[in-house]
C-alpha cells in the first residue's frame, strides 16, 4: 500500500501530469490520421523520454498509447477512414452513423467505450496481473492457431448482406498474408524477386490502401461540393448526444468488450485489431436485432472501442509481470523502460514498486485525460466533414502517402498502397465488403506461424491439440459459429 | 558558355584540390565536409538501432560532422545492406552488417549484395548464443539434454527467433557437431519464444545475451550452456560448448561497415575514429547501462572473423543440405 501511494505521488507530479497531457493530444492527431499508427507515435516519443524522471516518461508514452487507439475512431466514423488497424472494425457502424446525421452521437460512444474499456484493462492489470500472466502463459502456439480460425468466422458477420461475396473478399486477404517470407523455409513468396515484398505487405499500408483511397475517389466522383450531411450539434441534439438510457443498454457492451479486450491483450502476438473484429462479432451474437449491425447502431461502435483500449491494460500484464512484450507497443516500451534502467519482470513488484504503481496509475490517468479530451473534442472534430470535399481529398491522400512511407521509410509502399487503393475501389464499385480481406490480411499470418510452431511442437501430428482445454473450446465455438451465421445466412435468403 | 565557366571552375578547383595530395602522398584529409548517414536494417528500439545511436554521437564529436542513423528495415536487413553496398563510397554512406545473418542471407536466396562488397570499419558488440530453460525444467545441465536427445532424435523442441537467424543457425551448428537432433520451433523474434517457453510449450530457447541477462537474475530462466569460446563473466556458473568438448561458437556480430570502394584513407580514419571511441570511458559506462554488450574487434579482425564464419556456414549449409536458390 506504501509503494502504491508512492507511485502516486511520482504520478501526480506537475511535470508527469503536463507529460502525460502532452501525450494523449498528440496520440489522438496522430491517432486521427490515416497510416499514422499508435506503435508508431509511441515509438516517436522514445527519444525524447531520455533524461526525464521515469513516471514522467512512462506518462508521456501512456497518453500517447491510450488517446492513439481512441484517435483511430474519429476519422473512422467520420470519414470512413480508420486512423488505425485499432479502428478497423468501428468503421463498420461508425461511418453509417455519420450518414444517417448521427456523427455526434457515434464520437460519443466512441470516447465513452474506449474510457470504459481502457479503465476496466487497467483495473485489470491493477489487481489480477500474476493471474492474467498464468492464463497468458498457457496460450501456446495450438491456442492461438484455434483463435485465429475462430477470427477468421467473424467475416460471416462482417460480410454486409451477400455471405459469398464476403467470403471471396476474405480469400482475397488470406491470400495477400501469404506475400512474403515463409516462416519455416524463409523463402519469400509472391515476392517476384522485388525485396520490398518479401516481408510482406504492411497492415498499415493495407488500411490506408482499402479504406482511404477509395473514399477519396468516390469523394472525387461526387458531384456534390461537401458531404451532404447536416451536423448541427443542437439543433438534432438527440441525434447528437449519447442519453442516459443509451448508456444503460450499452453497459452489457462495454462488459463484453472490456473481457474481451483484456484477455486478448494478455496473448502475447495477437493484437488489438483481432480484439475488435471479436467484440464486434460477439456484440452482433448476442444482440436481439442482428439484421441492424452495419446500418449505424450504436452497440456496432461501442464493441470494437471498449475493447481495443481493455487490450492496453492487457498487454501490459506480461510486459510488467515476466519482462515479455506481448504488443509491438509494449514492445517500444520495452525498449524506453531499459533506457530508464527499469528492468521489468517478475521482481518489479517487489524491487521497483512505487514505479510499477506510478507505470499503471499513468495509464489510469490518461484515460481520464482522454475522456475529458474526447468528449470536449466532439464539436471540434465534427467540422472535419463540413470541409469542401476540394479540400478533404488532398488532405486524405497527403496523410495517406505520409503514412505508407512512414512505416518503412520506403517509396514502394507508397506504390502498393495506391494499387491496393484500386483494387479496394473495384471492390467497393461490386459492393464486395472490405472488412473480410482486411480481417483476414490481420489473422493470416498469426494463424500461419502459430500453425507451423503447432506441427513443429506436436512433431507432426497436428490432432493432439485437442488433448489441450481451450483448444476444444476453441473448436466448439467456431463450430457453432459456422453453424448458425449459415443457418441465419438461410433464413435471410 | 555559362556551362563552360562553371565546369572550368570545377575543374580548377578539383585540379587545386588533389593536386597537394598527389604531391605530399598523405595530406591531411578533407574529410568529413558533410554528414555521415549510417543505415540500420532494422527498426528503432531494435537492438542493432540501440548500438547504432549509442555509438553515433560520440563518432560525430570525433569527426565533428553530424552523424545521423537512418533505419532502413525489410527484408531481414537486406535492404539496408543493399543500400550500404551500392552507395557512393566517399565514406558519407555507412551501414551496420551482420555476423552471421548478412552472410547467411547470401548463402540462402540470391541476394542483392555479397560480402565483398563491404570493407570492415570495426565491430561494436557481440553477443553469443546460448541455450536457456526454465528453472523447472527437468534438464539441468546441458549434458542432460545432450543424453535425453541422443535417445529421442527430434523428440526435444527448442525455439528460436526466425528461420536462419543466428540463433536458428546456432542451433543447426549444435545438432550438427553434438550429432543430436532438435525439432527446432520457427518464432518471430525472441519474445514470443521464451513466453512459449515458460509457458511450457517447447523444452528449449536458443537466443542472445542481451534477450535473457535480467531475466537469468531474476531467475525466471537458467542458461544450460553458452556458445562462446570462453565463459561469460555474466553467467560464470554456464559451461561454453567448446570446453565440454563440442567445437561450435556461434553469436552475433553487429559491425560498421562502408560500401568496398571506398578510399583507403577515409576507412583508416574511420576505423580509428571507432577504436578510439569504443576505448572511452564514457561510452562503456553508457553501454553498461543499457545492458548492450559490446565487443570491439578491430577492423582486421573482424575481417578475419566474417571470412571464417563465411567459410563455416558454408560447410553447414552443405552438409545439411540447407535449401539455396
Amino acid at each position: 500500500m506504501q509503494a502504491f501511494l508512492q507511485g502516486l505521488q511520482l504520478t501526480t507530479t506537475f511535470p508527469a501530469l503536463f507529460a502525460i497531457f502532452i501525450g494523449s493530444i498528440g496520440g489522438i492527431i496522430i491517432g486521427a490520421l490515416p497510416g499514422l499508427s499508435s506503435t508508431l507515435g509511441v515509438a516517436l516519443l522514445v527519444p525524447f523520454t531520455f533524461g526525464l524522471e521515469p513516471a514522467t516518461a512512462m506518462g508521456l508514452l501512456a497518453g500517447m498509447y491510450c488517446s492513439s487507439i481512441y484517435g483511430g475512431s474519429i476519422t473512422a466514423i467520420l470519414i470512413n477512414t480508420p486512423g488505425t488497424g485499432a479502428a478497423a472494425a468501428t468503421v463498420l457502424d461508425g461511418y453509417p452513423m455519420t450518414k444517417n446525421g448521427q456523427a455526434g452521437k457515434a464520437l460519443y460512444t466512441a470516447i465513452i467505450s474506449s474510457f470504459i474499456g481502457g479503465m476496466f484493462g487497467t483495473f485489470a492489470l491493477l489487481f489480477i496481473a500474476p493471474l492474467l500472466s498464468r492464463v497468458a502463459l498457457k496460450f501456446g502456439p495450438p491456442e492461438t492457431f484455434m483463435l485465429s480460425v475462430f477470427g477468421l468466422t467473424i467475416i460471416a458477420s462482417v460480410s454486409s448482406k451477400n455471405l459469398t461475396k464476403g467470403i471471396m473478399a476474405g480469400l482475397f486477404g488470406l491470400l495477400l498474408s501469404t506475400v512474403g517470407f515463409d516462416s519455416v523455409t524463409a523463402y519469400p513468396r509472391y515476392a517476384f524477386g522485388n525485396i520490398h515484398l518479401y516481408e510482406g505487405i504492411a497492415l498499415v499500408v493495407a488500411l490506408v490502401g482499402f479504406f482511404s483511397i477509395p473514399e477519396a475517389l468516390t469523394l472525387v466522383k461526387s458531384k456534390q461540393k461537401k458531404m451532404n450531411i447536416d451536423i448541427d450539434l443542437k439543433k438534432n441534439s438527440d441525434d447528437n448526444r449519447l442519453t442516459g438510457k443509451e448508456i444503460l443498454r450499452l453497459i452489457p457492451t462495454f462488459l463484453r468488450g472490456s473481457v474481451i479486450g483484456t484477455l486478448i491483450g494478455i496473448i502475447p502476438g495477437v493484437g488489438t485489431p483481432v480484439a475488435c473484429f471479436l467484440a464486434y462479432n460477439e456484440e452482433k451474437r448476442f444482440s436481439k436485432h442482428p439484421h441492424l449491425f452495419g446500418t449505424g447502431i450504436i452497440e456496432g461502435v461501442a464493441a470494437p472501442e471498449t475493447a481495443n483500449n481493455a487490450v492496453e491494460g492487457g498487454s501490459f500484464v506480461p510486459l510488467l509481470t515476466l519482462g515479455i512484450p506481448g504488443s509491438s507497443q509494449t514492445a517500444v516500451y520495452l525498449g524506453a523502460l531499459l533506457i530508464l534502467g527499469i528492468k521489468p519482470g517478475p521482481e518489479l513488484f517487489s524491487t521497483q514498486a512505487p514505479i510499477a504503481y506510478s507505470i499503471i496509475l499513468g495509464l489510469f490517468i490518461a484515460n481520464i485525460m482522454m475522456l475529458f479530451l474526447g468528449l470536449g473534442g466532439v464539436r471540434y472534430f465534427v467540422k472535419i466533414i463540413k470541409m469542401p470535399n476540394a479540400v478533404m481529398i488532398p488532405v486524405i491522400l497527403t496523410f495517406s502517402i505520409i503514412g505508407a512511407y512512414a512505416i518503412n521509410a520506403s517509396i514502394f509502399d507508397v506504390g502498393l498502397m495506391f494499387f491496393l487503393g484500386l483494387i479496394g475501389y473495384v471492390m467497393r464499385l461490386n459492393s464486395i465488403p472490405i472488412a473480410p480481406t482486411v480481417l483476414a490480411l490481420i489473422l493470416g499470418p498469426i494463424g500461419e506461424d502459430a500453425f507451423q510452431q503447432t506441427v513443429s511442437i506436436t512433431h507432426g501430428q497436428v490432432w493432439m491439440i485437442f488433448s489441450r482445454p481451450i483448444c476444444i473450446v476453441l473448436l466448439v465455438i467456431t463450430v457453432l459459429s459456422v453453424f448458425f451465421s449459415l443457418r441465419k445466412n438461410r433464413i435471410v435468403e | 558558355m555559362k556551362h563552360g565557366k562553371m565546369f572550368a571552375s570545377i575543374l580548377l578547383v578539383l585540379l587545386v584540390g588533389v593536386a597537394p595530395l598527389l604531391a605530399q602522398g598523405q595530406a591531411e584529409l578533407e574529410y568529413p565536409t558533410k554528414g555521415i548517414e549510417v543505415l540500420v536494417g532494422y527498426s528503432a528500439g531494435g537492438a542493432t538501432d540501440i548500438a547504432a545511436r549509442l555509438v553515433a554521437p560520440f563518432m560525430e564529436k570525433e569527426l565533428g560532422k553530424p552523424v545521423t542513423v537512418i533505419n532502413k528495415p525489410g527484408a531481414g536487413g537486406e535492404i539496408a545492406h543493399s543500400a550500404t553496398a551500392i552507395a557512393k563510397p566517399d565514406g558519407y554512406t555507412l551501414g551496420y552488417i551482420h555476423a552471421p545473418a548478412t552472410i547467411s542471407i547470401t548463402l540462402n536466396r540470391k541476394a542483392s549484395y555479397a560480402l565483398q562488397d563491404f570493407v570492415i570499419i570495426g565491430n561494436v558488440v557481440y553477443h553469443e548464443n546460448l541455450i536457456v530453460v526454465p528453472p523447472t525444467s527437468r534438464f539441468k545441465t546441458i549434458q542432460d539434454v545432450l543424453t535425453y536427445a541422443k535417445e529421442n532424435p527430434g523428440k526435444l523442441t527448442i525455439g528460436n527467433s526466425g528461420a536462419y537467424a543466428d540463433d536458428h543457425l546456432a542451433s543447426l551448428a549444435l545438432q550438427n557437431t553434438a550429432g543430436v537432433k532438435f525439432e527446432d520451433t520457427m518464432f518471430q523474434g525472441t519474445a514470443p519464444s521464451l513466453v512459449a517457453l515458460l509457458g511450457g510449450h517447447i523444452d528449449l530457447v536458443m537466443c542472445n545475451v542481451a534477450d535473457i541477462v535480467d531475466k537469468v537474475k531474476q531467475k525466471q530462466l537458467v542458461v544450460l550452456a553458452t556458445l562462446g569460446s570462453e565463459r561469460n563473466a555474466l553467467f560464470p556458473d554456464s559451461p561454453t560448448m567448446k570446453e565440454l568438448g563440442y567445437n561450435v561458437m556461434m553469436g552475433n556480430y553487429t559491425t560498421l561497415a562502408a560500401p568496398a570502394n571506398t578510399p583507403a584513407p577515409i576507412v583508416k580514419l574511420l576505423q580509428d575514429t571507432l577504436q578510439k571511441v569504443t576505448a572511452s570511458e564514457e561510452y562503456v559506462a553508457k553501454a553498461t547501462e543499457m545492458g548492450l554488450p559490446i565487443k570491439y574487434f578491430t577492423a582486421q579482425e573482424t575481417t578475419e572473423i566474417y571470412k571464417q564464419q563465411e567459410q563455416r556456414l558454408k560447410e553447414l549449409w552443405i552438409t545439411l543440405g540447407l535449401p539455396t536458390q
